[in-house]
């Protein structure tokens, strides 16, 4: 009896002996340890993003309503409804003219922070972190003081604008449809100039000191030495940064709707928030998915070509 | 080595500094609100003491039965605090537990509680909604036929929001008694002896108050101020013949006179009104008004409730009267609060027993006694009761009965997914904010009917 126990145990130790050696060789091995690494990640992704977005997809071709649990099939039919939607049209020209003209701002005004910040000796450390405050402040909390500042009453703007004479009386920022997105268009720009900033600070300091020596004792100017030496060296960050940036601009939501709610005459209104309204307030969750998915190829052609690019930079 | 060390020590002095200030705006936050908190249980303590009246017990017992409630968060502190205090006592009485929470994104809360029928035994809806949420809300027509026995009977208006397909799917507790709010001392420096009755006698005290240089009229008009523009321009719109939909509910009809002429209307009045009333958001009608910037102004009672609480001198100065007729009479847009039970409650007899309890003139009354118009019940017997806003202040008396005769949202047609749907594309706001702003008259006009033949449809 006491012999078959201790074969018992014998097996027991050898098998677990087994495993301790499968399982720190299985760790030794790149591959397989990346991919463990990679599991919450994936959970996440998949759970959180993944499952929502095919979720989303299949209930653009489908007549679903919020609350009802029957809806059909009804293939592209939201997709060619929206193209005789004046608001959706409006939505669209809205959304690119936001994105197009922040993204180009943000990565202007991104890099001369770079260039500035690049230069600055003293106290360096705090003036970076305070150039980092609008990235990091809280949104809500930041765009509701925009609120206050673009007040058609108390705007503080308008008071200096008045006090310097520029100006006469009230402005209407968010009355006037082209105020109202230049209002929105300013602090989307205000909240994302840091990021660009210190992204593209992190590719300034890697350019190498030798190749500005080099251009000066050439007789390169200011400006020959950043076209010739700087930007061909931050390029490819200048490229994935603005593509990244493009992305995510496009996907706005709370700027706008804290700010104005897609006002006034829905001159504001972007994808995002237009499709929370037609989806949650009026309930039609197929038209409000297919809103949020109308974007999805161009996005994914965006995606593809910054991948692309990555992949050749490597 | 060294050169990992400074790397190290940058890192972590950046790493320190970013949360830092992430801290430091948390901590901000949370200053702000701890604040507000303090200052808004020392305001309603009293008040709620004196509300929470003794009430009568309900009959059954539902003993270790918790229901949840999404509650709409009110402005009026007081007001959440008194629901909250009912909740605790209904508990109490019953041996269940009640647990409310108020929010100020309720609605989002409901739809995705509905949708994914969970949580939630205890819903608060809002202007269609029943009409979104159908048959996944509990048949309450029991309840609803009970009231109407208690207390006088319902307001059409409750009916027409809330029975979907002959069912009572919601219960109607209270509208927002909208009103014409003026400055009397204005109206008096102007010499405006009579309150104006008629869209025209509205425009001409607008005209001698914008010509006598005094503070001018400002009605909002802006998509982000939804429900007071919604007030002023459907009721305009109807007014004056105009309806975005005919009674069939489905065949568009803004393209009308009626339409036109409320627009000519609109063009008017603004020639004397604050030039910024495209920009107001929903508060910013009340913050002009208490600045003294504008003298009249669509609005319930939220502007004279926080002037009384904030500043006397201008509340004693603040009159109200009803939404003036048109050509096509006095017809008012009326915005509704309604309880309802999802389908998919597990406690549905609680919920019942809980909804109805909370409907009692104990536990209503101290709502639309606190809300000052803002909760105005939907049964007639309120109308005459000595304890109500309208019979105790004077400068209240005109709310009285507002929803006598008001309209929802798509009215003449039934209240629908369409008409809610219309409601919050704010079509009918925008077309009368884009004259103010410079559209002509048929390219607003053809503006609206484009987006209304996108929502509604025969087929």
């Amino acid at each position: 009896m006491s012999a078959i126990n201790n074969s018992t145990r014998l097996d027991d130790l050898s098998q677990r002996a087994k495993f301790q050696r499968w399982w720190q060789t299985g760790l030794e091995r790149e591959g397989l340890f990346g991919y463990l690494l990679l599991i919450p990640m994936l959970v996440v992704v998949l759970g959180l993003i993944g499952y929502p977005f095919v979720l989303s997809v299949y209930f653009s071709l489908t007549d679903k309503l919020l609350a009802q649990p029957d809806f059909q099939f009804v293939g592209l039919k939201n997709y060619a409804s929206l193209l005789e939607d004046p608001i959706f049209i409006r939505t669209l020209v809205n959304t690119f003219n936001y994105s197009v003209t922040a993204v180009i701002a943000k990565l202007f005004f991104g890099l001369i922070m770079a260039l500035v910040l690049n230069e600055v000796v003293r106290m360096r450390r705090i003036v970076r972190a305070a150039f980092l405050l609008p990235w990091v402040a809280p949104s809500s909390l930041s765009i509701l003081a925009w609120v206050w500042m673009f007040d058609s009453q108390f705007s503080i703007i308008t008071y200096f604008l008045n006090q310097l004479g520029f100006v006469e009386g009230k402005i209407a920022w968010l009355g006037q449809p082209a105020l109202a997105m230049a209002a929105v268009q300013t602090v989307n720009i205000w909240r994302g100039i840091p990021f660009f900033g210190m992204t593209i600070l992190a590719a300034l300091v890697t350019v190498p000191k030798e190749l500005y020596e080099a251009a000066i004792v050439d007789g390169a100017n200011a400006w020959n030495r950043f076209v010739s030496v700087t930007l061909p060296h931050i390029a490819p960050v200048l490229a994935v940064v603005t593509l990244f940036s493009f992305v995510v601009t496009l996907g706005d939501f709370q700027i706008v709707w804290i700010l104005t709610k897609g006002g006034p005459l829905n001159s504001t209104h972007l994808i995002a928030t237009l499709a929370f309204r037609t989806a949650i307030r009026s309930a039609d969750v197929g038209r409000g998915s297919a809103i949020a998915a109308f974007l999805f190829p161009f996005l994914m052609f965006i995606i593809y070509m910054q991948i692309r690019y990555l992949r050749r930079e490597d | 080595m060294s050169y990992l060390r400074r790397n190290q020590k940058r890192s972590m002095t950046t790493l320190i500094l970013i949360l830092m200030a992430v801290v430091l705006s948390a901590c901000q936050a949370q200053t702000v609100e701890v604040t507000r908190v303090v200052t808004e249980v020392e305001t309603v303590t009293e008040e709620v003491e004196v509300m929470v009246t003794p009430t009568p017990a309900p009959e059954e017992s539902f003993a270790g039965v918790t229901i949840e409630g999404i509650m709409r968060n009110s402005f009026i502190p007081a007001m959440n605090a008194i629901q909250a205090n009912q909740a605790e006592v209904w508990g109490e009485e019953t041996q269940g537990f009640a647990d409310l929470t108020f929010s100020r994104e309720w609605r989002e809360q409901v739809a995705a509680s509905i949708d994914s029928g969970a949580g939630g035994d205890i819903s608060e809806l809002f202007a269609n909604q029943a009409f979104i949420y159908g048959d996944q809300l509990l048949d309450v027509s029991d309840i609803a036929e009970e009231l109407a026995d208690q207390y006088g009977g319902w307001y059409e208006l409750a009916a027409e929001a809330s029975v979907v397909d002959g069912v009572w799917r919601a219960i109607p507790r209270a509208y927002t008694a909208q009103a014409i709010n003026f400055r009397t001392d204005v109206f008096e420096e102007a010499g405006i002896e009579k309150l104006p009755e008629t869209y025209d006698e509205l425009l001409e005290a607008a005209r001698i108050i914008h010509e006598a240089g005094l503070p001018p009229a400002g009605f909002t008009m802006n998509q982000a101020g939804p429900n007071d523009s919604a007030n002023f321009a459907y009721s305009l719109l109807w007014s004056y013949g105009g309806s975005e939909v005919l009674e069939d509910g489905c065949t568009v009809a803004i393209n009308s006179d009626g339409t036109r002429a409320a627009l000519e209307y609109m063009i008017e009045l603004g020639q004397y009104m604050a030039p910024d009333v495209t920009a107001y958001d929903e508060g910013g009608n009340n913050r002009a008004f208490l600045a003294g910037e504008i003298s009249m102004t669509q609005n319930a009672t939220s502007i004279y409730w926080v002037a009384q609480q904030q500043a006397p001198d201008i509340a004693a100065n603040i009159g109200h009267f009803k939404y003036p007729s048109g050509p096509n009479g006095r017809q008012e847009f009326v915005q509704i609060n309604l309880l309802a039970i999802p389908a998919h409650t597990d406690n549905p007899e609680a919920a019942k027993n809980f909804l109805r309890w909370m409907m009692q003139e104990e536990q209503l009354s101290p709502l639309a006694q606190v809300g000052l118009t803002f909760y105005t019940p939907l049964l007639r017997s309120y109308d005459d009761a000595p304890t109500m806003p309208w019979n105790i202040d004077p400068v209240l008396e005109p709310l009285k009965g507002a929803a006598d005769g008001g309209h929802l949202a798509g009215w003449p047609g039934p209240a629908s997914r369409e008409s809610a749907a219309a409601y919050e594309n704010q079509t009918i706001v925008n077309m009368f904010a884009s004259v103010l702003t410079g559209t002509d008259i048929e390219t607003a006009v053809e503006n609206a009917e484009a987006e209304l033949n996108a929502v509604y449809s025969c087929n």
